[in-house]
């Protein structure tokens, strides 16, 4: 009874739909600790849903699972299609994880309009998860363009810096201009679904869902004119070098919790995981393609890097470091193998933890000394030990010591890119260095050394909610660096049939078409 | 074989460490009895796994296999060989040894045992891992650590290229900090260290993903990859893929080693570290290069290594001479140690370029001698700077009235480094002398000039710090007398000494590592045309000589008959 309510049950609908209609219940709410409360309760529910579905969640299986299909406007083949497989539902869990830890995080740094901050972080968790529900292109593309409002908002009101309504808009805008290139890249897909249902007399004769878009086959030369047009959206959004402008200045003008969504969820490069590759693995494999992302993706490993190193402001360094990062998911993403493409995945998760961890971090210092500037710190190791320590583990997570989980990940994005071109592979790891070099040398400036002039003695060490966060994130950190195999083997099913789809191409789908033209 | 000895020996320090994290600092006393604590454990079981290894079977032994992840053929494989096993050992033996010698630390103790814990877990991890992950995995989890250790814990350089700003602090903030040659911060040596060896650790990770690559077996698994990896005769750029592996491995690892002209790091680091640091590291953790170099390179590429070993022969002249030389002229008592070290790590190459089954063995032996010879020296330099606060050799002098015990020690790591006879040095240097003579003769001579000089180098420093005037404003330096303090010593010197009288065993276990090793480089069938007549020609002592080569490479053998023929 209890087992078929749970086969039964629209439990990707309330994971979607919980954190906005919470956002609604919150505007009821007058006292700011009552809004508190409520919002962290109802991101501790959702996270709750999340591990539920990632517990019932069948590893080791390509297959879309907590399937749900209605059809939504079945005229332009628009449905509400959701589901999970083993590529994105580790990121349903990930966003709730950091929901919830954001929500601890603005408890009391966020000090005006409280209700209205929560709401929009709520609802921005909602446009989040869609984008990572949904299996319906349209759908997919709504969650995107909806997930600019809060956003926008989030940045421009709560943000910190003087330049934030410049930054705020800056970010949609360019969002904007890359979602147009995909829309028409969406279209027309539908497109080529269409003649070839008509052709074939096939019902429906419009979809834009991925499973259905999946078996019929594209031309070549359509699908490469679809891809770059995917590409720009994905790549805008990512942010690829050279499309990352937009990214220092949200990172820094904008909330923590927002440059932690920002950071931390990488939600560009799983559009190409997600769209571009199993819909268009001719156009992926092609030389061009290949050659062009590869070449991005080192750029900006060596770009991001070297800009990192020369920052003074922490959050711009996370901001460099983490198109640095973004350089080596997309290599990885155009290795086209298994390990590349699981090490890719593995890497946008960890994101979640290492990027993101380090931008509570950022937080934490910003709280105490009202800014992320390198002259307002100096050795304080010595008058807040936790927060160095968590600084510490949280930073080598995130250039790859071994034991954590940026090790695994970057091991294996280095192992497929070694795979297919060992050229790029070896551009690849001095990557590795400079990550080295960055954040150890920032670390040492800041943490290590002599007492800053601008450290107060009153400085306060973290305090209990500080030190939740920390601990929730390094406890991801150790577990995914120690014992990755559940982690991995979430993703194995979905990430060999991707590898499958990659080299079989669109063909046998074609073949099939040409034996119905003989009949 | 269900044997737990390496879990204990591999995550003793590690659980120390994380014992360590809910100690307070308050509580001293209790931070270092669990940090001596799990030293002891690694030590003991160490010492069991020493005298338990079957020398007669040989082979790889204590196997313990955790899959870790099946599509990526990568597993937690761990096992010990007669090379591997005495290197273990060192390794804990230092550790032990090095939670005694930083005994006093009062800043932050706690968590620079930690640090101390998982490096030298790390560096065990590497000489009992059969995976090629999981030996980079340790390989780079045992370089990191070396930066928080030497930025928080050490001490600035001085008096050397006479800097005017010794603290580095003016050069913090500017990028030139990172590649500034001549600065001597703590900081700026910590920062070299660490890009210098990770920039290599990436260079050998190239290799290792090449192996991998090429291979086609998909698994890291050395056991796997030493009987199946066909790697030979592969046209790339002009050369082979064989050879550019090697190269990357060789060099990628070589620079821990260090070997010239990658040494640069090692002095710097060792100057700035703090003495339990230094021991580590000149005692266990340059030893990584070598021992890596064994595991990857000569187990996997055993015909590429026959071909190329003579760039180690070159280069070990030139690690020997320039470093004895920087080592003659230096005034900092670590620098003399530490480019003493780099010297004498010229003396391993040596005995492994040779490729004979004496000079290799000796090259292990001296590995284990180093280590117990150097990690004395750091020791000793390290009281005398807590006492003095100086490494300044012409300031200091006359130093054996204030503190007997350390300098009559020091006599003795002096010998033992010089390898006088009564050291186990003595021992492995003959063995790396007598077995590199007919293949090397030259580089034979420069070793012995190296010994001269090391002799020399170290007398010239005894003397400056424990002999002549003393400057009074040393007057309060005390000698070592808690046991705590003497321990390390003590336990370095009667490891030193006692493997001298009773070698046996240890020469057993490391040639019991080393026959198969050898026999398979020195048979396999020479590739035609290259190299012919290279290594075929020579006779090779021993039964080997008698068998096949692949039977070999299967069943290592059973060593070693003729054991009455060691060099003592």
């Amino acid at each position: 009874m209890l087992e078929e309510l749970a086969s039964t049950f629209p439990i990707l609908t309330c994971v979607l739909f919980l954190p906005v209609i919470g956002a609604v219940v919150l505007w009821l709410f007058d006292d700011e600790d009552m809004v508190r409360t409520s919002a962290l309760t109802i991101s501790l529910v959702e996270l709750a849903l999340s591990v539920f579905v990632l517990l019932r969640f069948i590893p080791e299986s390509a297959a879309m699972q907590f399937s749900e299909h209605v059809p939504w406007i079945p005229a332009l083949g628009v449905s509400y299609h959701l589901a999970v497989d083993g590529i994105s539902v580790l990121f349903v869990g990930l966003t709730a994880f950091l929901t919830v830890l954001i929500v601890i995080y603005s408890w009391d740094t966020v000090r005006h309009q409280v209700k209205l901050y929560m709401m929009a972080l709520l609802a921005l968790e909602t446009t989040t998860m869609g984008v990572f529900l949904s299996i319906d292109l349209i759908l997919f593309f709504v969650f995107w363009e909806l997930m600019l409002i809060p956003s926008y908002f989030l940045i421009k009101l709560w943000g910190g810096g003087a330049e934030r309504h410049y930054a705020a808009l800056k970010y949609v805008l360019y969002t904007l201009l890359g979602s147009v290139f995909m829309l028409v890249g969406i279209a027309l897909l539908d497109i080529n679904y269409h003649q070839w249902a008509t052709l074939r007399h096939v019902e429906p004769t419009y979809s834009f869902d991925l499973l259905e878009l999946l078996s019929v086959p594209v031309p070549l030369s359509q699908q490469i004119l679809i891809f770059w047009l995917l590409f720009l959206g994905f790549a805008f959004k990512a942010p690829v070098f050279p499309f990352h402008t937009w990214l220092p200045d949200a990172l820094l003008e904008g909330p923590i919790g927002m440059a932690v969504v920002l950071a931390g969820l990488k939600l560009g490069t799983f559009g190409f995981i997600r769209f571009s590759i199993p819909l268009l693995p001719e156009a992926s494999k092609s030389e061009t393609v290949v050659m062009v992302t590869m070449t991005l993706g080192l750029a900006a490993i060596l770009y991001g890097a070297i800009m990192a190193l020369i920052q003074q402001d922490f959050r711009r360094l996370l901001a460099f470091s983490s198109i640095s990062h973004l350089g080596f998911v997309v290599i990885g993403l155009f290795a086209l193998n298994y390990q590349g493409l699981q090490g890719s995945l593995l890497t946008m998760i960890n994101l979640g933890f290492s990027t993101a961890g380090l931008f509570f971090i950022a937080g934490f210092l910003y709280s105490r000394q009202q800014t992320t500037q390198l002259s307002s710190f100096g050795g304080m190791a010595k008058q807040t030990p936790l927060l160095a320590s968590f600084f510490l583990l949280i930073g080598l997570a995130s250039i790859g010591l071994p034991g954590t989980n940026g090790f695994v990940g970057e091991f294996l994005i280095l192992l497929g890119t070694f795979k297919t071109n060992w050229l790029y592979g070896g551009i690849a790891v001095t990557g590795v260095i400079f990550g080295a070099a960055y954040f150890l040398w920032y670390y040492e400036r800041a943490m290590l050394g002599p007492i800053g002039k601008a450290v107060k003695d009153s400085i306060r060490d973290l305090h209990p909610r500080e030190v939740l966060i920390a601990s929730a994130l390094s406890v991801m950190i150790l577990w995914i660096g120690l014992y990755p195999a559940p982690f991995l083997k979430m993703m194995n099913g979905s990430v060999q049939a991707l590898v499958d789809r990659l080299e079989r191409g669109t063909v046998a789908s074609i073949e099939s078409k040409t034996q119905i033209k003989v009949d | 074989m269900s044997d737990y000895t390496l879990l204990y020996i591999l995550f003793a320090p590690f659980i120390g460490a994380i014992a360590l994290i809910f100690v307070s600092n308050r509580q001293a006393t209790l931070v270092r009895s669990i940090a001596a604590g799990s030293a002891f454990v690694c030590l003991l079981a160490s010492l069991y796994l020493f005298y338990s290894y079957d020398h007669v079977k040989g082979g790889f032994q204590f196997v313990q296999r955790f899959e870790w992840s099946r599509q990526l053929g990568i597993s937690l494989h761990l096992g010990v060989d007669g090379i591997g096993t005495p290197l273990v050992l060192a390794s804990a033996i230092l550790l032990f040894a090095g939670i005694f010698v930083s005994w006093h630390i009062k800043d932050r103790a706690k968590e620079f045992y930690i640090w101390l814990l998982i490096l030298a877990a790390a560096t065990i991890g590497v000489f009992m891992s059969l995976d090629l992950f999981f030996l980079y995995f340790f390989y780079e989890m045992s370089v990191i650590p070396m930066y928080l250790l030497l930025g928080m814990w050490g001490s600035h350089t001085k008096k050397y290229n006479e800097m005017t700003d010794p603290e580095g602090l003016k050069q913090r903030d500017s990028v030139g900090f990172i590649f500034n040659f001549g600065s001597n911060s703590k900081e700026y040596a910590a920062m070299k260290l660490v890009l210098f060896l990770s920039a290599f650790a990436v260079v050998a990770l190239m290799g290792i993903l090449l192996i991998y690559k090429y291979s086609g077996l998909n698994t890291f698994d050395i056991l796997v990859l030493r009987e199946q990896a066909k790697l030979m005769n592969i046209p790339v750029l002009g050369t082979t893929l064989d050879k550019i592996i090697w190269l990357l491995i060789f060099f990628g690892f070589a620079s821990i080693a260090p070997l010239w002209p990658l040494h640069s790091w090692s002095p710097v680091g060792h100057a700035a570290a703090p003495a339990a640091t230094s021991m580590l590291h000149a005692g266990v953790l340059m030893k990584l290069g070598h021992f890596s170099i064994i595991r990857v390179a000569f187990e996997i590429l055993p015909e590429t290594t026959r071909e190329l070993m003579p760039i180690a022969a070159v280069l070990c002249m030139f690690s020997i001479v320039y470093g004895g030389f920087v080592a003659f002229y230096a005034k900092d008592t670590k620098y003399v140690i530490g480019y003493s070290s780099s010297s004498h790590m010229g003396y391993v190459f040596l005995g492994m370029a040779a490729l004979d089954y004496i000079s290799l063995t000796g090259a292990v032996m001296y590995m284990f001698a180093h280590a117990m010879a150097t990690g004395m020296l750091f020791a000793m330099a390290g009281w005398v700077y807590d006492q003095t606060h100086t490494r300044d050799i012409p300031s200091l002098g006359g130093l054996s009235n204030r503190m007997p015990f350390i300098s009559g020690c020091f006599v003795v790591g002096c010998m033992a480094s010089v390898g006088v006879p009564g050291t186990v040095n003595f021992i492995a240097e003959v063995m790396i002398i007598v077995g590199s003579w007919n293949k090397y003769p030259f580089q034979v001579i420069v070793a012995v000039v190296g010994i001269v000089l090391t002799l020399a180098y170290l007398f010239k420093m005894m003397r400056g710090l424990f002999y002549g005037p003393m400057d009074q404003k040393y007057s309060h330096a005390h000698d070592a007398v808690a046991v705590a303090d003497r321990l390390p010593l003590l336990i370095m010197i009667a490891v030193s000494v006692g493997f001298f009288f009773f070698p046996m065993h240890l020469y057993n276990v490391v040639r019991s590592g080393v026959d198969p090793l050898i026999a398979k480089i020195t048979h396999v069938v020479p590739i035609a045309g290259s190299g012919a007549g290279f290594g075929v020609t020579r006779e090779v002592p021993g039964p080997a000589g008698t068998h096949d080569a692949q039977l070999l490479a299967n069943n290592p053998i059973p060593p070693t008959p003729h054991a009455s023929r060691s060099d003592q």
